[in-house]
């Protein structure tokens, strides 16, 4: 292995030994022609660069004066010739530290005047040419000790979420590596011999991805280069939401005794006028759901029987004892020692608007809704009172209300049997500029004025069904930021606490 | 702006080494002058040249010659005028040998320049003693006791007499050769027949005056069955010049005999080329490490 210190000593021998040759060539060709020409004077002054200037331009002379020399038509100086540009390849390939391939064979090129007039000329190349050979058959063989070893941190990602891999290089020697993704380099550098690379893409697409990752290892003069792979890296792209929809199914059967239908209505703003109505179908489906897991729900003690009440369990209906009665209406519910009671003392008011600019996004924002709902169940609060307005992107705007983990399986059947998708696929992000409401003109002067009011219908609505002024969370995208700063400032004005998410 | 330097300096290094190939490839492609030393062709010199001849560009180069160890071959197409005839005789009396030959005009001016009164008669051709073409005639050197064969050879009635030398004839053709008048490659009735001299000797102090009547002798078509003439003449390490001085008007063929050398491609030309590429590549290095 030589060190910086070894190969100056090597370079400066070597030089010397160019210089040696050279002069040595010009004494017998003067020798031979008995007398000195004008082209000796110069060779030899050419010798003094070489003992001065940069490995390449010591290359380039001793390529010009090996040129030179054989054409003195002399075997013997011939064979100085090449010992010459053999030297002046040894300096260039020891000193330097970059690729040098391509300079060297652009040189030999270039010359091609000089060879169609010396076909002799052609020695000095060709001993450079085999020198290359040699030298990039030395680094081949090298680099062919390489070893890559490409593997992801974890199979699961999150959908928009980086996954990590790691790459690790080693290689004997000084090597330069390049790692490509998909063919399209994304890292590169020098290393000596190892390298531990961490590195990341994004999981864009859900479902099984797949990547293929090669790395390229080259000699740092250029003589030999050297692919690894391509590595397949296979790994599951998940969307946030799955992860909670899951625990969301597990606390929902936690608590499932609790389980009734929340009230859900449409509402829908007709020149700015609220109206409500019914969504039978939907509230269906809702009770649908919730039976599912009422269904296979553990009741606890037996304690007695009480006249049915809207929203109980139709589970609970104590229907032996019921029937004995003249009238239908006159049902009983079997009551049980870990029924309900309310302890619930605050109210949450939610505004989640799911339209999103794409699936990424749209993953955040069900992410989030689902993170505060689920915060509360998890902090043992299920039957906490919920007000949920939801905003599902091309629907029009959905009120549900109660339990929490009712809420959540209203959601749950929204979620899962409705299709809730980001209706574009762009990518938007925050306005740097602070928007000044109130100032503007215009169209956006009207479209300011129309959020205002609808600010201002949600504050009658959220006014009509919660009754108080409470704190409202607000869930929204990017793309909607100037709606929603607007709509939270009417709600602001209007002693609403509002908190963004 | 850099991009634009950057190609702008590409494009001129490159048109330099364009310029550089395409000399390069009119140095070595071939000429076929008459009587030129880098010619292949059946009149050229090439041959000659193979046999280290060196060769001058100017008749006044012979001043800086050392004559007595020095052949010079003088063939030309065009006649000589006084002055370049003055400089020939001068070499010759100074030691040196010439051998001319060439074209009939061009030997008609030597006879005229000595003093002499040529007619010209013709061509001669010989269907016996020949080198397998009636036109490439086998005489003998009577004297240097050698037989060579002359390409092409034509005779001439000399008369008169010269201050300069005494002419004399060294060589004739076999008494079967003809002087083919009507140049129509046959012996007609009434055309000349016998021997006649072709080779013709004026003895100028040391030196020799060596008069051929004949288009090639030391040509590539001929040079092999004159080859042992040629080392008689050089034997005691005389060395052989080719007179090239027809040519300085002819800017390629004058181009290319300053380039080459008895050695082959001058070495001065090949550092020149060389040291230009060295510094295009230099400088296109440099603006590309910078």
């Amino acid at each position: 292995m030589f060190t910086p210190t070894r190969v100056l000593k090597h370079s400066i021998l070597l030089r010397l030994l160019i210089v040696v040759s050279v002069l040595t060539c010009l004494l017998g060709d003067v020798y031979f022609n008995k007398h000195v020409n004008l082209y000796n004077y110069i060779l030899a002054l050419l010798t003094i660069p070489l003992l001065l200037s940069n490995p390449l331009l010591v290359f380039l002379l001793s390529l010009t004066l090996s040129i030179v020399m054989s054409s003195l038509s002399s075997t013997l100086l011939l064979l100085f010739s090449v010992i010459v540009v053999a030297l002046g390849f040894l300096v260039l390939y020891l000193e330097s530290s970059t690729s040098i391939l391509s300079n060297i064979l652009i040189s030999l090129v270039a010359f091609t005047p000089v060879y169609i007039v010396i076909p002799l000329s052609l020695i000095p190349i060709l001993t450079i040419i085999v020198l290359v050979v040699v030298l990039s058959i030395r680094e081949y063989l090298r680099l062919g000790r390489s070893n890559v070893e490409v593997f992801l941190d974890s199979k699961v990602a999150y959908l928009g979420d980086l996954v990590k891999y790691r790459v690790i290089i080693t290689c004997p020697g000084l090597f330069k590596y390049s790692v490509l993704d998909e063919d399209k380099s994304v890292v590169r550098g020098l290393a000596t011999s190892r390298v531990t690379l961490d590195l990341t893409f994004r999981g864009d697409y859900l479902g099984v991805n797949e990547r293929n990752i090669s790395v390229l290892i080259e000699d740092v003069r250029g003589f030999a280069r050297l692919v690894h792979g391509p590595y397949t890296l296979s790994f599951r792209v998940l969307a946030r939401i799955s992860g909670l929809l899951k625990r969301a199914e597990k606390l929902i059967e936690k608590y499932a005794m609790y389980l009734s239908t929340p009230r859900i209505l449409k509402v829908s703003f007709e020149s700015l006028t609220t109206s409500w109505t019914i969504p039978l179908r939907l509230i269906r489906e809702v009770e649908i759901e919730a039976s599912r897991f009422t269904s296979r729900a553990y009741f606890g003690e037996y304690m007695g029987i009480r006249e049915y009440e809207p929203g109980d369990n139709p589970r609970a209906i104590y229907w032996k004892k019921s029937l004995r009665r003249e009238f239908l209406k006159d049902l009983y519910v079997k009551v049980y020692a870990r029924e309900s009671t309310s302890t619930s003392k605050g109210a949450r008011v939610i505004l989640a608007d799911l339209t999103a600019t794409n699936p990424v996004e749209l993953d955040v924002l069900l992410s989030a809704l689902y993170g505060e709902l689920l915060s509360e169940v998890s902090r043992e609060k299920p039957l906490i009172q919920v007000h949920l307005f939801i905003k599902i992107p091309g629907e029009e705007l959905l009120y549900i209300s109660g339990k929490v983990i009712d809420v959540v399986v209203a959601l749950n059947a929204i979620i899962q049997k409705h299709d809730v998708k980001a209706l574009y696929n762009y990518e938007t992000w925050r306005r740097a500029r602070i928007i000044k409401l109130g100032e503007s003109i215009g169209l956006i002067s009207d479209l300011e004025n129309y959020y205002r009011a609808l600010g201002l219908a949600l504050v009658e609505i959220i006014k009509s069904k919660v009754g108080r002024r409470t704190t409202v969370q607000l869930i929204y995208s990017n793309a909607l930021a100037y709606k929603y700063t607007i709509i939270s400032q009417a709600l602001k004005d209007s002693g609403f606490i509002v908190l963004k998410l | 702006m850099l991009m634009r330097n950057h190609s702008f300096l590409f494009t001129v290094n490159l048109a330099l080494l364009a310029i550089l190939v395409v000399v390069s490839l009119i140095i070595v492609l071939p000429v076929n002058y008459d009587y030129y030393v880098l010619s292949s062709s059946e009149y050229g010199h090439r041959d000659l040249y193979g046999q280290e001849a060196s060769w001058i560009t100017s008749i006044t180069s012979l001043r800086s010659l050392n004559a007595a160890r020095t052949v010079l071959v003088l063939a030309r197409n065009t006649p000589l005028d006084s002055a370049e005839l003055e400089e020939i005789y001068g070499f010759a009396s100074r030691g040196g040998i010439v051998v001319t030959y060439g074209s009939r005009e061009f030997t008609e001016s030597i006879f005229r320049g000595l003093g002499f009164e040529a007619t010209y008669l013709g061509f001669i051709r010989d269907p016996v003693f020949s080198k397998s073409n009636p036109l490439k005639v086998l005489v003998e050197l009577s004297y240097w006791n050698i037989t060579v064969v002359l390409d092409t050879p034509y005779v001439f009635n000399i008369t008169g007499t010269s201050s300069r030398g005494e002419l004399m004839y060294t060589a004739n053709t076999s008494i079967f050769s003809f002087v083919d008048e009507n140049n129509n490659k046959l012996y007609d009735i009434g055309e000349l027949l016998g021997d006649f001299p072709v080779v013709y000797i004026v003895r100028v102090n040391s030196g020799l005056l060596v008069i051929m009547c004949a288009h090639g002798v030391f040509t590539n078509s001929i040079l092999s069955n004159n080859i042992l003439w040629l080392e008689c003449l050089t034997n005691r390490g005389k060395s052989i010049v080719v007179d090239q001085s027809e040519f300085k008007s002819n800017l390629l063929a004058h181009f290319k005999l300053l380039v080459f050398t008895s050695r082959g491609a001058s070495p001065l030309f090949v550092l020149v080329v060389s040291i230009i590429i060295l510094v295009i590549l230099y400088c296109v290095y440099s603006y590309k490490s910078s």
